[in-house]
């Protein structure tokens, strides 16, 4: 717990104004030379990395203690206060003066003055006293706490009824109660909020209502607020319940802003022990919800920042507050971020809309029209596009710590801006009083004086540009921008280093001497998927002067000795150095870091340090448990870049891995990043959101495709991309099949529910899921084994027409009966093409589709009519002239290649009917029959994302003689490069790129096509889009046309369904890797499954 | 339940262009029903009649053979008493290839060619063994009393 908290004063107030603090704190330190015991303990705990904090920590501490033995003391210390704030010194010197409330404040009173903010009444308070002479109206009132023994003992300042003070003597009471006697001291205060109303004299005469000193209480006991009553009404003689109406002025107490919870610091042996951790974290969430709840009685609005809020859903106030949100929430949002409801709204607590990650984006992109450009260098040889070249210049800037590509003056995410309210008996000092203003963390329940600062200090950040917008490119500039060796500063840069990541450095300069240790660091490392690696390497190639790089692919078997690849390098030339670029992919890293955690050397990768490491696609490591995360950490970089198009995939959580991997401190803690924003996210606070936004506007760059250059034009001109979903019927074999494995899905998954044992076996039910799913696909992908129709045994099926004609003649010699038949058989095969264009199907009157050939009588029907008049029974026969029986096999189809000029083929093929077609592949091939007669050179490609699908859209398209490559995951770099080149390379022939989802779906650049066909339907669209997006990117001139196949009345429709929910299941377990525990006996999850196995709504799914 | 395209081709067909000596119509409420007309081929008993019948088209048609049976009664050793019809295209030798007409066209040739070897009426098939005369002078009364 402290160790999440520590950070958070650091980067609200830390070094970024060093100047400032250290004069403001100077007395402070000089003054708490002579510390107390507890703030020496604290400085030894809490590390002494960080003066500051510390200094106020310490500074806090001392003041309970020090106010017993020496007031003089207790003057110096809130001047430094006073200092940074002049305009509410010089009120609170003028508040000073009103006689009364000198008077009560009177008795040696160590703090600094309260300051005013906000004055309540209470309604309700009521007398506990007969009798008359205790208080009358106009009376001065005293709101306390209960005095207590130990309380007395402890401090003089706090003597119960002695002034206002009360509060902040209580608090030094429990503080050294708490000293003595920890428990206790927390059993009371937990135990009892009874406030007392004391009159002048110190006599006890009334006692506020319940719901108010509920959580006045709170504020009371721990110092920092002071009530100052009057009363407004009461009877003149009172009696014991009379109903008394108070008025109070509420002064923040300067204890209220010292960092830090004193209760926590104060008491670090307790902390050790295992239960006091929560008193801890109550402590601290009761004073967040105090003054949480004191500002809203007080009607205190946060000026700027962090929206006010911050609640626990288990908190008394938290539904309150949450309508008060609720209703003043729109105002306040469309100041901010402009389109908030979206967060309320939405049902499901992890995930998020799409509406919620452009508002993400949203503040990070603000400014971004207008930042500068940058030039690459001359080795760099490609032209740079307007955004590009910010891209470069934003990058630079980070690289060079320099922060002032993008203006970072915003606040600290987790704090708010409020102002200090004028007193309203203060018309004295209104002088330059008015915008006094000080910060409120709804978070920490913290206050400052100080401005916190939202900055960082590693360098690097997220490059999110969309997909297609030249990631690469655009780090490929940074390379050959920023390749001096980085000698700025030498290993021992602890500032910015973390301790996990100075550790590391120790370790490499402990390596490292025996080689040439003290050379700066100049090399980059990329790790990126393998299916890009290749394509990592070519552009970088490309885009450089010959000579000015060395590339160096860091995969498969034979792995070079990285050290001596990059010293050799050094060695050679030294006046004339090339940029040295590493490319390695995340499987290989993940091994190596498993090696070298089994043995004690290190791998190379993680023992170099590297100028620049660059994650591409880095949501490839965003689970921060995985093997890949874990290797991503441990590399040692000056400078870190994660590139990635969809930084937060479905979940905030997805950016803490990035910011791990950018140490991008406080938020690479995770406990800090979980309790900061997916708690509060979960538990529909706004403030989450914000904060994301803040994290990422100072290190993350995302432009899209559709922005608006200073110009007004767009920084992309895309061409159209036109989407259409086909939607297609089964077959009736298709539609039998598809049903009984449906049914008896929905039969196992409806037993399963009424016992109540989905979470159980949810990888079963996941397991039927992929069943049905492939069965829309075709059924041989669910049959059994034993039928392997599907697939032809050697060639595409042709069948020679000679070879079919001398089969006949044969025929008539042997059997002479049937020669006149043969002879119309003849006639036919030689008729052919003659009139096979308009002929009549016998079955279905109509003219014959995809003609087929019985191949003893050559009768021809339709394919499809044939075809089910052989599956009708089990000895068909030609149904026009009875010969048979015939097999589906034998059945002949007449096919018409397509014409090409370059390579004469027949007109007419005879083709094998041994390939059984599915509803889903004829559509394909419909398609593309189609796209060939448009355009005899077209590039299409089809994504479906089982590979053994994949093998079936193979086999069609080479019985279509398509020219088809493919590219999936099990082939090797060197296959998936060649398939990629022969797509690209320029014919004239149609050609098709077969690409499996998972390994085609994000970083290739499949421009040459403009046609996609998506065979399948995946659980969220953002992984179709992304695929999508291989072929509409940038370099595409061409409209690009998508086409998803649908087949009706099945799973697919639900899956669309589901997509459309906005609680889509995106989850782990559901995308069928069983991997997440706490997904499978989710709700949200289980609905789903209703969704599949549900008897369909009044309207169809279909309809979709 | 939509029809079937082949099914609308053949019925625009036969109204279209009927085959001589045969009606047949759909009933408005039932486009697999139809009313059909048969005239007795000349040369034969059955010269002058007019036979009415009923074809139905199952489900299963073009797949499956339509059910055709004669309303008008008919001495035949083929068709019972009942207007039920042996000839195999309506049965075993059913065909998708074939047609309302085709099989209208058997069944018109079924009347001039009757086939005694193959009986539904047994005991009109054994007349027509023993006595062809005798018998055809019963179908045409018959065709005169029934079927005119």
């Amino acid at each position: 717990m402290s160790d999440a908290r520590t950070p958070l004063f650091f980067a609200g107030s830390d070094d970024e104004d060093e100047d400032v603090v250290m004069d403001a704190e100077e007395p402070v330190a000089s003054s708490s030379n002579p510390p107390s015991r507890a703030s020496s303990r604290l400085f030894s705990e809490e590390g002494s990395d960080d003066e500051k904090p510390i200094a106020e920590v310490a500074n806090s501490q001392k003041r309970p203690i020090y106010v017993e033995d020496d007031s003089d003391r207790e003057e110096t210390k809130p001047l430094p206060v006073k200092q940074e704030n002049g305009s509410k010194a010089s009120r609170n010197v003028s508040e000073a003066p009103p006689p009364k409330k000198r008077r009560i404040s009177s008795p040696p009173l160590p703090e600094a003055p309260p300051t005013y903010i906000g004055e309540m009444v209470f309604g309700h308070a009521w007398s506990n006293v007969s009798g008359k002479g205790y208080i009358k109206i106009g009376d001065e009132v005293k709101i306390m706490r209960e005095p207590k023994e130990d309380s007395k003992k402890a401090g003089n300042s706090k003597t119960a009824p002695k002034g206002k003070k009360t509060g902040d003597g209580k608090k030094q009471m429990s503080l050294t109660a708490m000293m003595k006697q920890p428990a206790k001291g927390f059993k009371n205060k937990k135990t009892d909020n009874i406030i007392r109303l004391y009159n002048s004299r110190g006599f006890e005469f009334g006692r506020l209502p319940q719901d108010a000193s509920s959580w006045m209480a709170k504020l009371l006991d721990l110092g920092i607020v002071e009530f100052r009553g009057k009363m407004l009404d009461c009877p003149e003689k009172l009696s014991t319940g009379a109903t008394l109406i108070i008025t109070a002025d509420v002064y923040m107490l300067p204890a209220a802003f010292k960092p830090a919870n004193p209760d926590l610091d104060d008491k670090p042996p307790v902390m050790f022990s295992e239960g006091a951790e929560t008193l801890d974290e109550q402590t601290l969430r009761e004073r967040k919800v105090s003054i949480l709840k004191l500002f809203d009685v007080l009607g205190l609005r946060p000026q700027a920042g962090a929206n006010f809020v911050g609640r626990k859903s288990d908190e008394q106030i938290h539904e309150e507050a949450l309508k008060k949100m609720a209703a003043r929430k729109p105002k306040k949002v469309t100041e901010i971020v402009g389109d908030g409801e979206e967060i309320e709204v939405e049902e499901d607590g992890e995930e998020l809309t799409e509406n919620d990650l452009d508002m993400i984006y949203h503040k990070a992109q603000k400014s971004d029209r207008t930042m500068g450009e940058m030039e690459p260098p001359d080795t760099f040889t490609f032209t740079l596009r307007g955004y590009q070249k910010q891209a470069l210049l934003w990058m630079h800037s980070l690289e060079l710590g320099k922060m002032d590509a993008r203006e970072a003056s915003s606040m600290h995410p987790l704090w708010s801006q409020y102002a200090f309210p004028h007193p309203h008996d203060g018309g004295v000092i209104d002088l330059t009083a008015d915008e006094t203003p000080f910060y409120f963390n709804p978070y920490s329940g913290e206050l400052s004086l100080e401005f916190p600062k939202a900055e960082r200090k590693g360098r690097g950040g997220i490059l999110a540009d969309e997909m297609g917008m030249g990631k690469t490119i655009e780090l490929a500039a940074l390379i050959h921008t920023n390749c001096a060796p980085d000698t700025e500063r030498p290993a021992q840069d602890a500032a910015p280093a973390t301790k996990h990541r100075q550790l590391k450095l120790n370790n490499a300069f402990k390596k490292l001497p025996r080689r040439k240790a003290q050379k700066a660091p100049s090399a980059t490392l990329i790790v990126a998927p393998t299916s890009l690696l290749s394509q990592w390497e070519g552009e970088l190639q490309r885009c450089s002067k010959p000579g000015t790089i060395t590339v160096l692919l860091w995969h498969g078997q034979n792995r070079l000795d990285l050290e001596d690849v990059l010293e050799e390098d050094d060695d050679d030339d030294d006046g004339d150095r090339t940029i040295k670029v590493i490319i390695t992919s995340y499987g290989v890293l993940a091994s190596e870091h498993a090696k070298s955690e089994k043995s004690t050397s290190k791998s190379p990768v993680f023992e170099i340090e590297w100028l620049r490491v660059v994650l591409d696609e880095a949501h490839s490591c965003k689970s921060r448990s995985s093997k890949t995360a874990k290797a991503v950490y441990a590399l040692n970089a000056r400078r870190r870049w994660a590139v990635t198009g969809t930084p937060i995939v479905n979940k905030l959580e997805d950016l803490y891995s990035l910011l791990k991997f950018l140490d991008f401190r406080p938020w690479a803690d995770f406990s800090f990043f979980r309790s900061f924003i997916t708690l509060p996210f979960l538990a529909r606070d706004p403030k989450a959101i914000e904060i994301v936004q803040i994290i990422l506007e100072s290190i993350l760059l995302r432009r899209e495709k559709t922005m608006l250059d200073t110009n007004g034009k767009r920084i992309v001109e895309l061409p159209q991309k036109e989407v259409t979903v086909e939607y297609l019927e089964f077959s009736n074999l298709e539609r039998k099949i598809y049903n009984s494995l449906f049914n008896s899905a929905k039969r196992d998954f409806e037993q399963l529910d009424a016992k109540g044992l989905i979470g159980k076996n949810y990888t079963h039910i996941l397991a039927m899921l992929m069943r049905l799913r492939r069965a829309v696909l075709h059924p041989n992908l669910v049959l059994a084994s034993d039928d392997q129709r599907a697939l032809p045994e050697d060639g595409d099926g042709s069948v020679d027409v000679n070879e079919l004609i001398k089969r006949f003649a044969q025929n008539t010699n042997s059997q002479t009966g049937e020669a006149s038949a043969n002879v119309f058989a003849q006639n036919a095969l030689e008729n052919l093409d003659l009139d096979g264009a308009d002929s009549e199907c016998p079955l279905c009157l109509d003219v014959i589709q995809s003609p087929m050939v019985i191949p003893e009588c050559m009768h021809r029907f339709c394919k499809d009519c044939i075809v089910a008049h052989v599956a009708n029974s089990d000895d068909s026969k030609c149904p026009s002239c009875g010969r048979g029986p015939i097999q589906e096999t034998d059945l002949i189809e007449l096919f018409r290649p397509p014409t090409s000029s370059q390579d004469p083929q027949p007109s007419v093929l005879l083709r094998k009917n041994d390939f059984r077609s599915s509803t889903k592949l004829d559509a394909l091939v419909a398609n593309l029959r189609k796209l060939r007669e448009q355009d005899p050179c077209f590039r299409a490609v089809v994504f479906s994302q089982f590979t053994s699908f994949l093998d079936l859209i193979q086999a069609v398209l080479k019985r279509e003689r398509f020219e088809q490559y493919r590219f999936d995951g099990s082939m090797d770099v060197k296959k998936r490069a060649a398939a990629l080149d022969e797509f690209r390379a320029p014919t004239r022939k149609p050609k098709v790129l077969i690409v499996s989802l998972k390994a085609g779906g994000v970083g290739l650049n499949l421009t040459t096509a403009n046609h996609v066909f998506m065979m399948d339907c995946w659980w969220n669209a953002a992984t179709e889009n992304q695929a999508i997006d291989r072929v509409h990117r940038i370099g595409q001139e061409k409209t690009v046309y998508v086409k998803h196949f649908i087949v009706s009345n099945t799973i697919e429709g639900r899956i669309l369904r589901i997509q459309k929910r906005k609680t889509a299941i995106v989850k782990e377990a559901f995308r069928g890797s069983g991997g997440g525990g706490s997904a499978r006996t989710d709700p949200e999850s289980i609905e789903n499954l209703k969704i599949i196995f549900g008897e369909e709504p009044d309207a169809s799914s279909d309809d979709l | 339940m939509s029809l079937p395209k082949r099914i609308i081709k053949e019925t625009e067909r036969l109204v279209a262009d009927p085959a001589p000596g045969i009606t047949a119509a759909p009933h408005d409420d039932n486009l697999r029903y139809f009313d059909v007309t048969i005239q007795g081929p000349d040369g034969s008993p059955f010269q002058q009649g007019i036979f009415k019948l009923e074809l139905f088209l199952p489900e299963e048609y073009p797949m499956a053979p339509p059910k055709v049976r004669f309303l008008t009664k008919i001495y035949h050793p083929n068709i019972d008493k009942l207007g039920r019809i042996c000839l195999d295209i309506l049965k075993d030798k059913w065909s998708p290839a074939l047609q309302i007409r085709t099989v209208l066209l058997s069944v018109q040739a079924l009347l001039s060619a009757p086939n005694p070897d193959d009986p539904l009426a047994p005991d009109v098939a054994k007349h027509y063994k023993e006595d062809e005369q005798g018998a055809q002078r019963v179908s045409r009364e018959w065709t005169q009393q029934y079927a005119s």
